[in-house]
């Protein structure tokens, strides 16, 4: 009785409340959890950059050109066509009519211009605005010789990716890779270059040799790679600067199978050695040589996490080729993959978060990644054989290499591709002739 | 025996093409190698307009001249790393507010509270971002947005492609919970087409934002602010999912709510958590 009474009170104060609390406009929110939304690549509008001259005019749209393709490219962002604009160049110089932009619905706007400097250089001016709060979200200004734009286009891209989704840029990067021509059996295998868009290809090596497993060091313009010169596989570098080319240690066995540490000190590598492969670091300016594993199975495709404090490699030690987590002094080894099938070439994020690598399952070849513990496996992506994937330096894309099955007259195809972590976007990476083993390079220098 | 010669003369070709292609790269390798440095500058936020002199801005510029040589100036012999960080703009969050015809309407101990606004046009701006399907017409990535190849068939199987119930909201006790489940309803699902999230960020699950909103009567945005502004001005990724979040909701209005109850929805507090989009 008392209870219900007291209750019934209750209730009334409630709703009395209630009723006031809504009337009352004071501190009342409403609080809405927003937990769907869609992926999809952001529209951003990007304007050819304003120019005085007629020839600046065409690095003005050229730069803008390579930065819109750059963002395109990524899949994160849709260039929006430039007839869609309704203000011009040059009255966007006096500033962005937002409205205009948010017409048109560009969720960002990339303006520049371009002026040749008394001294000849040529400085490049960019601002990136959020249409929607009306800000400026960054401006720089570039100066360079002009034959340099394109670098520059880059660089401006790396920016505005950066500014925009919070992740360093991949766009002023290199990849090395095996350039392939000639039969199956006597196949030519060069060393090529070209910028991460297929742009300013050249071939490094002449193909007197075989080259295999390029692999670039990540803070400097070095790659350390297999060549089979004098019959005999063995791991060299080469330095990009200065063409130089030399065989890394006398070892008694071959070596393969190389990277670099991630200060570039060191590369870590796999010895064979009366059948036997474990795995070696050396220093690259002491040429100490120091061992990390000592099994009888096969232990190779070593490859440093980010921090520098543990290793990734593959070993077929339980039986078949799997995937193992070491420390860096070799101690603590614990296997990460568990699927079936057998893995190969373990590539450490230079973000940390994920390893990649290659799987071979029920006659199919994969390209995977899984996080350092073996946890959250995915597969990107598979095919008859893809593989070697190389992390862009933001660990956000890989690159690899997808061969086809030979033809009826015995050709085989061999094309590198690019791939988003999220395992979409996949695209082909023209290259002149075919390709293999892509090497991602850091960020230029 | 044609056929071999012929092979026989590509070959040749081929051999001769390489030592003619592949033989000078050696030499030539300094066109392939020391990339030109470029040398880099801050523009604050004013038009390119020739202007005699620039105007100085009250923001802290690191830099005090937005002229030329104060940046890092590179030696061409030696390139140095560039632009890797244009610094984080601290000038950005302090940016003066645009002209902003309407006065705040309650003062908040924060001043930066009330970033500037776009007012909306009288038309509904902007054609809303419909989540079409994108390239893959197979798949649907708001169920899949991770994707894992060989988990694609049983994935699309257990996962009708239907749009999950948008969101659990809880509101505080001043309205009827009824009305007010009704009005976040609507808010979440005219939401959900304007929110894009960038699912391949670091850790982008755990990217929670809150952003405090106060709305017009006519459903448009007077006011938004990013609550956590120290994790704005720390975390890249953040200041990322944040600005995105904030660009949704601007992006989205007017927002199609019942003016009577405009009390009610006048402010909001949204909670952008996409942790649920991976699967929870």
């Amino acid at each position: 009785m008392n209870n219900s009474a007291t209750s019934f009170v209750s209730a009334v104060a409630l709703a009395l409340a209630v009723a006031l609390g809504s009337g009352v406009p004071a501190r009342a929110e409403l609080n809405v959890d927003i937990t769907q939304g869609f992926v999809e690549p952001l529209p951003v509008a990007i304007t050819d950059f304003y120019a005085e001259t007629l020839e600046e005019s065409k690095t003005g749209k050229d730069l803008a050109g390579v930065i819109s393709a750059d963002l395109e490219r990524s899949g994160l962002f849709r260039p929006i066509d430039h007839g869609a604009f309704i203000q011009d160049a040059a009255s966007l110089r006096k500033g962005p009519r937002f409205s205009d932009w948010r017409l048109i619905n560009a969720q960002a706007l990339i303006q520049g211009s371009v002026e040749m400097q008394p001294d000849g250089r040529l400085r490049v001016n960019f601002r990136l605005w959020d249409v929607f709060a009306e800000q400026q979200m960054t401006g720089l200004a570039y100066f360079t010789t002009p034959s340099n734009w394109r670098r520059v286009a880059h660089i401006v891209a790396d920016v505005i990716y950066k500014r925009l989704t919070g992740e360093d840029g991949y766009f002023d990067t290199r990849l090395v890779y095996v350039a392939e021509s000639g039969p199956q059996n006597r196949r030519v295998k060069r060393l090529g270059i070209m910028d991460q868009d297929g742009e300013n290809h050249r071939f490094l090596t002449a193909g007197n040799e075989l080259v295999l497993t390029p692999r670039f060091s990540p803070t400097t313009q070095e790659i350390t790679y297999l060549s089979y010169i004098s019959e005999i596989p063995r791991v060299y570098l080469f330095n990009l600067n200065t063409g130089q080319q030399e065989v890394l240690g006398d070892f008694p066995g071959m070596t393969f199978a190389p990277r670099f540490s991630p200060d570039g000190n060191k590369v870590i590598m796999s010895l064979a050695d009366n059948g036997n492969s474990d795995i070696f670091t050396m220093d690259l300016r002491t040429r100490g040589v120091k061992r990390l594993t000592n099994h009888p199975a096969i232990d190779t495709s070593p490859s440093y996490s980010p921090d520098g404090r543990r290793i990734a490699f593959n070993s077929d030690r339980g039986g078949s080729q799997q995937l193992y987590v070491m420390d860096s002094d070799g101690g603590n080894v614990r296997r990460i993959s568990f699927n079936q099938g057998r893995y190969a070439t373990p590539v450490w994020s230079p973000r940390g978060d994920l390893v990649a690598f290659t799987r071979m399952s029920n006659g199919e070849f994969y390209i995977g990644v899984m996080r350092p513990d073996g946890s959250g496996e995915r597969m990107l992506t598979k095919g008859f054989l893809v593989e070697g994937p190389t992390w862009a330096p933001n660990g956000r894309v890989l690159s690899y290499f997808r061969q086809t099955p030979a033809d009826s007259r015995g050709r085989v195809t061999s094309k590198v591709y690019t791939i988003d972590l999220t395992g979409f976007n996949e695209r082909e990476l023209a290259t002149p002739i075919d390709a293999s083993d892509p090497a991602w390079s850091p960020l230029i220098p | 025996m044609g056929k071999a010669v012929l092979l026989s003369g590509a070959l040749h070709v081929v051999t001769i093409l390489i030592l003619v292609i592949g033989l000078p790269s050696f030499v030539s390798l300094p066109e392939v190698a020391p990339p030109i440095p470029v040398e880099l500058v801050e523009l604050e936020q004013e038009t390119d307009e020739p202007a005699p002199k620039p105007k100085p801005k009250p923001e802290k510029q690191p830099e005090p001249e937005p002229e030329p040589q104060q940046a890092e100036v590179r030696p061409a012999a030696e390139p140095e790393p560039i632009a890797p960080e244009p610094e984080p703009e601290p000038e950005q969050v302090a940016l003066p507010p645009e002209p902003e015809p309407e006065p705040e309407a309650e003062p908040e101990p924060e001043k930066e509270l009330a970033e500037s606004l776009p007012k909306p046009g009288k038309k509904p701006t902007l054609k809303v971002p419909v989540p079409d399907q994108p390239e893959e017409p197979e798949e649907n990535r708001l169920t899949s947005i991770l994707r894992n190849v060989e988990k694609l068939k049983e994935q699309q199987a257990a996962k009708p492609a239907e749009e999950p119930e948008p969101s659990g909201a809880q509101v505080r006790p001043q309205a009827s919970p009824l009305e007010q489940r009704e009005l976040v309803r609507i808010v979440t699902q005219h939401m959900s087409r304007c929110w894009r999230i960038e699912p391949g960020a670091r850790d982008a699950q755990s990217l929670v934002v809150g952003i405090k909103v106060q709305m017009n009567r006519d459903g448009s945005v007077r006011a938004v602010k990013i609550t956590d502004s120290s994790r704005m001005a720390a975390d890249a990724f953040y200041r990322s999912a944040a600005e995105n979040a904030r660009r949704a909701i601007l992006s989205c209005q007017p927002f199609p709510l019942p003016i009577k109850r405009y009390e009610v929805w006048q402010e909001m507090r949204f909670t952008f958590n996409p942790s649920e989009m991976f699967g929870g």
